[in-house]
């Protein structure tokens, strides 16, 4: 059993998916991760597996600390995701689902980079469907564009593996930048590498895939794709580029620039897409610090992270599997009909808030204290707006605008028994996380010297931070500044590729049409002037095709005649 | 009625670091209210600038089916 590649029995499992009875399959995929989970346990650290193949020697598993805290996670959720999915009679998404999360805890053991590259791609390929499966032309259209940019991701790793491998003689993933170096002094392998894993991970300006695809995904799909896909891209990072300064800047841009975005977008989903986006910002800048404190910190929060975010992502697709929307625009009060899913809401929404006591708090904690241990203080005071930022859209908009506010008269169900437990069980970890830290300090990949609760005053400022942003939420709710929810989009960098592009391409196409036509046109008046000619010439009626007198020959021969008796005698 | 208990907790909170000691590293840092002043003020503005953003971002729903 601890021979088998980790996440093997999910892709092999969700091929024998569609064998089953279509009423057995959501069972099926419930069983799958708790197999996997099994296995995990299993297997110890230091061990490896390696194959020579061709002359290369791959290392296709891979078990250590790093690895194992992001399989036990990865298990975790998909368990809590098929518990939700459990109504789904959809065989395409169960075995999507399945092998999505197969091939992204597959990539987390992979030991080189040629089977991270396989895995990589194969989490492309197969949580695609789970964007497709929603049937509907907008789901089609965003799910093509998802699918390019992660295969193009795959390409580039591909490509950046390709000239590492010639720089370095080596395929193995480990750290690629080493201590002393940089991004810069990096070669083009290592640059395409960083650029892979950047677009996986939603680096500002490579982000907008993210916002553009998960809204369109199933609901029970878009609480797989929160957890898998970019966090895959954290544990790369963290394996890969620990203590890249670089990494410190994009992670402050990226938790602060959609928080803004997050304010007046009313697809609620979508705005727990920017807070996604936000959240990897704390990781990332974690990685660039690189003490082990930092990177505890990153990976605590890359856990803490995947629970709370599918919990939010389970309680939005609750509102929208009972009230068929998603708009704040069209929601409000239902936690009338709803107060199980608006209790478990508002524990998603205190732990990524980072309560204390909640599982963000003890994760969040970690990172905060390295970067005040290396004294970055721009970094502190960026994180600590992007902290008001998160109590701003996921802490108070989500659960305020869903459950609370202005009452939307829609009267529904309480979310089905499955949903709940998943939701519950999700819940409960949140809290247990957050008061018995240690549980989660123990996974991480370095020992942890840390006691987030030994300062009272930590706690006291924290809660500070936050319930004065709620003042403020408050007071600008008063003052009627807040702004409404409104029916309609916002652009963001999607638009450099759904309108300018199209447009660009659009008039090239357009002028060199009209190009052609010119073309066409000149050519052909010149043809027919030169046939007008031809005509005038040796037509019927042309001067030269006229017959003529014998008189006229006659005396044209005499001219001749004369005219070479002239040039004998000269 | 919510709002006053609100109110009401954060007064609590700015009293207790009268009495609770806390560490802090950055002088800064350690002034009496300041984590209380910047969550305020860090909500406050990215509320006030998200809203102005929508002047330039904005669009009708159907903007890319057409």
């Amino acid at each position: 059993m601890s021979s088998l590649p980790p996440g093997l029995i999910l892709i092999l499992g969700g091929l024998v998916l569609p064998v089953l009875p279509r009423s057995v399959q959501a069972k099926g995929a419930l069983v799958l991760p708790v197999l996997g989970l099994l296995q995990l346990l299993f297997l110890s650290e230091g061990m490896s597996v390696d194959v020579e193949i061709a002359g290369y020697s791959l290392l296709p598993v891979r078990v250590d600390k790093l690895s194992l805290v992001f399989g036990y996670i990865f298990y975790i959720a998909a368990f809590l995701a098929a518990l939700y999915a459990l109504h789904v009679r959809d065989t395409t998404q169960h075995v999507a689902a399945m092998m999505y999360v197969g091939s992204a805890i597959g990539a987390v053991f992979a030991g080189d980079l040629i089977t991270l590259f396989v895995y990589w791609e194969i989490t492309a390929l197969t949580s695609v469907f789970l964007i497709w499966a929603n049937r509907s032309e907008r789901a089609y259209r965003a799910g093509l564009r998802y699918l390019v940019i992660q295969i193009g991701s795959g390409v580039l790793l591909l490509s950046g593996i390709l000239f590492y491998f010639h720089e370095s003689g080596s395929l193995l993933f480990t750290q690629l930048i080493g201590p002393g170096e940089s991004l810069v002094t990096a070669g083009p392998g290592v640059w395409l590498i960083f650029l892979a894993f950047g677009i996986k991970c939603a680096f500002p300006l490579l982000h907008n895939w993210l916002q553009d695809a998960y809204p369109q995904a199933t609901i029970t799909g878009a609480v797989f794709l929160s957890a898998f896909t970019t966090k895959l891209a954290v544990y790369a990072l963290a394996r890969g580029f620990p203590g890249t300064e670089a990494l410190i800047g994009i992670g402050v841009v990226m938790t602060l620039f959609p928080i803004f975005f997050a304010v007046i977008e009313n697809d609620l989903r979508k705005v727990l897409c920017y807070s996604l986006n936000n959240q990897l910002g704390f990781m990332v800048v974690g990685i660039g610090i690189g003490t082990e404190l930092a990177l505890n910190g990153a990976i605590a929060h890359a856990f803490v992270h995947i629970l709370y975010k599918a919990l939010l992502f389970m309680s939005m697709g609750a509102v929208l599997y009972r009230t068929g929307t998603i708009r704040a625009s069209e929601l409000g009060g239902l936690y009338r009909s709803m107060p199980w899913t608006a209790a478990f809401c508002i524990v998603g929404a205190m732990s990524i808030s980072a309560f204390p006591l909640f599982s963000g708090f003890v994760a969040k904690s970690l990172t905060m204290s390295a970067v005040i241990e290396g004294y970055y203080v721009l970094t502190f005071i960026g994180l600590l707006v992007a902290s008001a930022g998160v109590m701003e859209h996921s802490g108070i908009k989500i659960p305020y605008f869903a459950f609370f506010g202005r009452d939307s008269g829609i009267r529904c169900q309480e979310a089905p028994l499955h949903m709940c437990l998943a939701m519950g069980v999700a819940a409960v970890l949140c809290i247990g996380i957050g008061c018995f830290p240690d549980l989660l300090y123990a996974l991480l990949p370095y020992p942890v010297d840390y006691e987030p609760y030994a300062d009272f005053g930590h706690s006291l400022t924290q809660f500070q931070l936050l319930l004065f942003a709620a003042l403020a939420f408050a007071v600008l709710l008063r003052m009627g500044l807040y702004p409404p929810e409104q029916n309609a989009i916002n652009l963001d960098t999607d638009w450099f590729y759904r309108r300018l592009a199209p447009n660009v391409i659009h008039s090239i196409t357009n002028n060199l049409a009209n190009v052609t036509d010119r073309l066409t046109a000149t050519t052909r008046l010149a043809g027919r002037t030169l046939m007008r000619s031809v005509i005038r010439h040796y037509g019927p009626e042309g001067t030269l095709a006229r017959t003529w007198p014998t008189g006229s020959m006659v005396l044209w021969i005499a001219v001749l005649l004369a005219a070479s008796l002239v040039l004998y005698f000269v | 009625m919510i709002f006053r208990l609100l109110l009401a907790l954060c007064i609590l909170l700015v009293v207790l670091e009268l009495v609770v000691h806390r560490h802090s590293t950055f002088p800064w840092e350690g002034w009496l209210g300041f984590y209380a002043v910047w969550g305020f003020i860090s909500l406050f503005g990215v509320v006030i600038i998200g809203k102005q953003l929508r002047r330039f971002i904005k669009r009708r729903e159907d903007y890319y089916d057409e």
